[in-house]
């Protein structure tokens, strides 16, 4: 039986993740909120993105549930384990041309992680809700763009019109401060699934903490003079040292901290 | 240009947290009761104003009955809340009738908050009584149906306060929840407790559920 150190560090994804290669271009920064760092909370968002062998991207973002007792593991867990889904359907993802069979497969990830978090429950000897977190997937591929997403967070997209959209976005519950999560019954039944055909420039995928900033509701939609430099830095931006170090300060800005005190992920991506 | 400077945010209207005071004045409530009451509104206030967050986000109203039911406060922000010095106090407990008002403000402020993209947190209903209902026993029992009904869909959470000779058994018939006994006339503990909870919802990031603060302003059943 592996000890507790080996099996959080092979569950420890980089709270940032850059990858570059000739197909896309990605940062992934993961910040905690100023409420978890004046309560001794760790950061309970996780991020993680790969480029497969294929080129295609996929991204994943998770926030921890402020109320379950391990909320940063159950991220954690949760985005690992769709990298893993996602890497070993390499194949199958690149040769999809249909809407359905997309969906189909972000729904599979999607559901892989949560058995993986009910699995984690069970040799903690807790509930799933003690890990529960939020999931929101993001894939890209030559012809397409899909999102997967259980609770709160969005994913939003500039496609080679220039236009932006959301992809994917929160599903208000009736109260603000209630959320479905991995661990939610019923949650195969409520997981967002949606595909865009057509020739994509950016995409964005971000947490909760920052939706109130990105979105204008009721819609709700993706509030473009938001998305727009974001969309046009990491376009423009070569160095990966650059990307990561300004969307960090961006995160930790003033303007940021004074309206969001929750973690926050910004996670963007720029086909090359 | 840092991306601080560039990034333009939307503009969303606060999430709003509604609590409605429903408060018996009846005619037993006259003297020392009344002015603690009043005193109790005016702690409720302050105490919400000093948290910028929850000022913007906490809107209260109140209903009053005793022969009459009024809206003496419909909603309002804590910012813009100035504490009515109750003082007009009526023969007869109409606490049906209060509680329907009460029912009846709730959703049509819900449809409100929706009709203009509004979000919210699920609102409270806190009545404080120092008697019993005057009404007929099929009024009250139906008004605490609606209670129950509205509770069991998780439309609102009602809160019972009886203070000095409250009828509890009959409070205990209405509300889902148990109702509190105030210890003496301890209303600025009880509103202190009150808006403590209010800033806890308020300030509830999306996704968390929020414990009541523990009762120490009263016996709990």
């Amino acid at each position: 039986m592996e000890d507790q150190d080996s099996r959080e560090e092979k569950i420890q994804p980089a709270l940032r993740e850059i990858r570059s290669n000739k197909s896309w271009r990605v940062v992934g920064v993961s910040a905690p909120g100023t409420s978890h760092t004046r309560l001794g909370i760790p950061c309970q968002d996780s991020n993680l993105s790969e480029i497969l062998p294929s080129g295609s991207l996929v991204a994943v973002v998770a926030d921890g549930a402020g109320s379950a007792a391990h909320a940063e593991l159950g991220s954690q867990l949760a985005v690992r384990t769709v990298i893993n889904e996602a890497r070993r359907s390499e194949v199958q993802l690149a040769s999809l041309t249909a809407e359905e069979p997309c969906k189909a497969l972000l729904k599979e990830w999607a559901m892989a992680a949560c058995k993986a978090i009910a699995g984690e429950a069970s040799k903690l000897d807790v509930t799933p809700r003690e890990l529960a977190t939020t999931l929101i997937i993001l894939t890209a591929t030559p012809r397409f763009i899909g999102a997967a997403q259980i609770g709160d967070g969005a994913t939003v997209f500039r496609n080679s019109r220039g236009e932006i959209r959301t992809l994917t976005t929160p599903k208000l519950e009736e109260y603000i401060n209630e959320s479905t999560f991995l661990s939610s019954p019923g949650v195969e039944e409520s997981i967002q699934l949606e595909v865009w055909e057509g020739e994509v420039s950016q995409v964005a995928a971000l947490s909760d903490g920052l939706q109130m900033l990105a979105l204008q509701f009721p819609g709700p939609v993706a509030h473009k003079p938001f998305f727009e430099p974001l969309f046009d830095f990491v376009a423009q931006t070569n160095s990966t040292e650059d990307l990561e170090q300004a969307v960090q300060a961006f995160l930790d800005s003033q303007r940021i901290r004074d309206r969001s005190d929750d973690d926050l992920t910004l996670l963007l991506a720029h086909r090359m | 240009m840092t991306l601080e400077s560039s990034v333009e945010f939307a503009e969303n209207p606060e999430p709003r947290c509604a609590c409605v005071l429903l408060l018996d004045t009846s005619g037993s409530m006259g003297g020392a009761p009344i002015a603690a009451l009043n005193e109790g509104l005016s702690t409720f206030k302050d105490a919400l104003a000093k948290d910028p967050v929850a000022s913007k986000r906490v809107e209260v109203a109140i209903v009053t009955f005793d022969s009459n039911v009024r809206l003496l406060q419909d909603f309002v922000t804590i910012e813009q809340f100035n504490p009515p010095v109750i003082s007009d106090l009526g023969p007869a407990t109409l606490m049906s009738a209060g509680i329907n008002m009460a029912l009846e403000l709730v959703h049509n402020r819900k449809a409100l908050y929706r009709s203009n993209g509004v979000t919210y947190y699920q609102p409270w209903i806190f009545m404080i009584t120092d008697g019993a209902p005057t009404e007929s026993d099929e009024e009250v029992r139906r008004a605490g149906e609606r209670v129950k009904e509205a509770e069991t869909n998780r439309r609102l959470s009602f809160f019972a306060v009886g203070v000095e000779r409250a009828d509890m058994e009959k409070l205990r018939s209405i509300s889902v929840r148990d109702p509190v006994k105030l210890k003496g006339l301890d209303f600025k503990a009880m509103f202190v407790w009150l808006s403590a909870s209010m800033q806890k919802v308020s300030a509830s990031k999306i996704g968390q559920q929020v414990p009541l603060q523990p009762v120490g302003w009263g016996a709990v059943g």
